[in-house]
């Protein structure tokens, strides 16, 4: 009986020994583009979750205890840095990144000028998988920059003023065709959303409707705070729950509002639904 | 004519019985506010029905805790508009977002439910072209508050006055010319309000200085409907504890004498102080794309002993001479001097004995000097 019970000791241990251990493996691809804007179009460097180029960013996510095993395949024609939790990588061809990550949202980014003004950031979400889990990652640009940076090269100083807003390279009402932007469930659900702010100006997203649990905050200010409206500061990322208590349509958009423009133009940019049905 | 049958039917203003609140709200797009430099500006906003005008800010609706509210709303604009009711949850009907709640058209109206179940600060604000609609001025905030003058079950956390306070900003370009707003995205503020006032207008204003005794606790309210970031600096004199955000508790009462507030969000807290004090709140706005604070303004506060055992208000004398301000302290206190925009020009520590100060550059006109618990306006 003791040697059994040794033995199930044993097994217990290795068995959590070996998921500790276990892998999250995923690969994503660098890549960049055109897409339209307006009558024009906006250069993009982005992380997609398939070889295909879109201006859409990827989303990484692992459980807790599992260690991030990232491969990231360059498609663009120019070598990168990557930053990825306060580390450094050279990126030409293809890169492996494994590392163990706290739970948490994380940022992974090509570092200079073509990170900070053509979108090439994504989230990483380690946590609790087993809830419907949705991902909103914040950007501003500014067109100016963009088309200055056509050449990848930074040519003038540009003052700021952001014209491009999104949410997962989306911009509404573009952003209800993306499964990770646009929220579908039912009241009484359990709803994580991951959310980042990889821009380069301040956002505050109001939600209608409900007030959301936020469950972690990289910055430690809000953690277990009920908000209906909270900040998300330069590269600041936030863990949402919302169990919805009525069933409804209803938006989430920042509520500083230059930013639920494209090009001016309103309704678009940083918004998108909840759509809770009964 | 419909109109006047309408103002006529929505009187009283405000219909409280034990768990009904009947509010009755009109919009219009032809107001006209006073600037600081008393010149006028045009703004779109809200207004009671029964007094057939409307102000900037919109009226401030104080609603007891676990009403059933019905708010009529009469749009006599020539646009469409709507009323948000930003942060009471409200249904999908009552939510106002035209495409996925309704439009209320010119001339028509319309009847929005909600329940006030949580005490806290609200705003309520258009939401049609919301951008330009709400640079205009269609905004207003609302409090919830539980008649027992407490938050939340603490005994600890009981007041004894209240005072709302709501931060805005206008992009004077904007509502000079409403027709020409120009791209949306290039909103860009020049003009930072407290309730509608800036700079002197506050400091002038009685009514919208904190005035309170050291038996008191205030419970003070407030909300961002602006485009930028406020930050709110309450003096370390003051005893600041930071209770509620966004309409629930916080999950521990912060003690913290400074908060950031962003387009949206609401902070409910209580001030106290044992001992007296004069001085104030500074508001500091920042542009949310460029980092850069961009407007200041500044309530003033005065705390005093109860009547009977009142304490002599101090004083203190202070001249102007060839351009360097000079007074006499007893001791070492902190000191600030402030326009009468409410920018703070100078702040720091005085030294016991003869202080002087030199304001040359400084542009020449009435200052406000705070030293301690002393306020004195001086003149250059």
């Amino acid at each position: 009986m003791a040697r059994s019970k040794k033995g199930m000791i044993r097994l217990l241990i290795f068995i959590s020994f070996s998921l500790s251990l276990s892998a999250q493996r995923d690969t994503v691809y660098l890549n960049s583009g055109y897409e339209s804007y307006q009558s024009d179009s906006l250069l993009y460097l982005r992380f997609n979750q398939s070889e295909e180029s879109q201006p859409y960013s990827a989303l990484s996510k692992l459980s807790s205890g599992e260690t991030l095993d990232l491969t990231i395949i360059n498609r663009d024609t120019e070598s990168h840095t990557i930053g990825f939790q306060d580390a450094e990588y050279s990126l030409t061809d293809t890169l492996t990144i494994s590392t163990s990550l706290a739970d948490g949202v994380h940022i992974l980014e090509v570092l200079g000028d073509e990170g900070l003004y053509l979108g090439a950031k994504m989230l990483v979400y380690a946590g609790d998988l087993s809830y419907a889990t949705y991902s909103w990652q914040l950007s501003d640009l500014q067109k100016v920059i963009n088309d200055d940076l056509k050449d990848r090269v930074l040519d003038s100083t540009w003052t700021y003023q952001p014209d491009v807003f999104s949410i997962n390279g989306r911009m509404y009402p573009n952003t209800l065709n993306d499964s990770l932007a646009y929220v579908e469930e039912q009241v009484g659900d359990t709803i994580r959303i991951v959310v980042g702010n990889t821009g380069l100006m301040e956002h505050a997203l109001h939600f209608h409707g409900y007030h959301v649990d936020i469950l972690w905050d990289s910055e430690d200010q809000m953690t277990n705070w009920i908000k209906d409206t909270f900040p998300l500061k330069k590269g600041q990322t936030k863990l949402l729950q919302l169990v919805p208590h009525q069933a409804g349509v209803f938006p989430v958009h920042d509520h500083n509002l230059i930013v639920v423009t494209n090009n001016g133009l309103y309704p678009g940019g940083m918004l998108t639904r909840l759509n809770i049905s009964e | 004519m419909r109109k006047l049958i309408y103002i006529l039917i929505c009187s009283p203003l405000l219909v409280f019985s034990q768990d009904t609140t009947v509010i009755h709200l009109m919009s219009r797009m032809d107001g006209r506010h006073t600037l600081e430099n008393a010149s006028q500006t045009n703004f779109w906003g809200y207004g009671y029905t029964s007094e057939d005008s409307i102000t900037l800010p919109g009226p401030l609706l104080e609603i007891p805790k676990g009403d059933s509210v019905y708010l009529h709303f009469y749009n006599d604009s020539p646009e469409n508009h709507t009323i948000h009711l930003h942060g009471l949850d409200a249904s999908q009907a009552n939510d106002g977002v035209p495409g996925t709640s309704f439009s209320v058209h010119d001339n028509d109206s319309a009847t929005y439910r909600f329940l006030a179940n949580h005490e806290g600060s609200y705003l309520y604000h258009c939401h049609v072209a919301t951008t330009q609609h709400l640079a205009m001025g269609m905004y207003g905030m609302i409090v919830v508050a539980d008649e027992d003058m407490r938050l939340g079950e603490d005994e600890s956390l009981t007041y004894s006055k209240s005072k709302s306070y709501l931060f805005s900003d206008m992009d004077r370009g904007w509502n000079r010319d409403p027709l020409n707003p120009g791209p949306f995205n290039q909103y860009e503020a020049s003009y930072f309000m407290v309730n509608g006032m800036s700079g002197s207008m506050l400091l002038d204003s009685l009514k919208e200085q904190i005035y309170i005794e050291t038996v008191d606790t205030l419970r003070l309210n407030i909300a961002n409907v602006g485009y930028e970031k406020v930050t709110v600096d309450i003096p370390v004199e003051v005893q600041s504890r930071i209770v509620c955000s966004d309409g629930r508790m916080l999950p521990d009462v912060l003690m913290n004498n400074e908060l950031e507030l962003f387009p949206g969000e609401r902070y409910t807290l209580l001030l106290s102080s044992t001992a007296g004090y004069s001085g104030g709140i500074n508001v500091l706005y920042t542009n949310l794309s460029t980092n850069e604070q961009n407007g200041e303004n500044f309530i003033p506060i005065t705390i005093e002993s109860p009547e009977g055992v009142k304490e002599a208000k101090p004083s203190i004398d202070c001249f102007i001479q060839d351009g360097v301000l000079q007074f006499n302290c007893q001791e070492r206190e902190r000191f600030s001097l402030v326009d009468m925009q409410g920018r703070l020009v100078l702040n720091g520590y005085t030294e016991a004995g003869l202080n002087q100060i030199s304001l040359e550059g400084r542009t020449r006109g009435a200052y406000i000097l705070t030293i301690g618990r002393v306020v004195v306006k001086v003149v250059y």
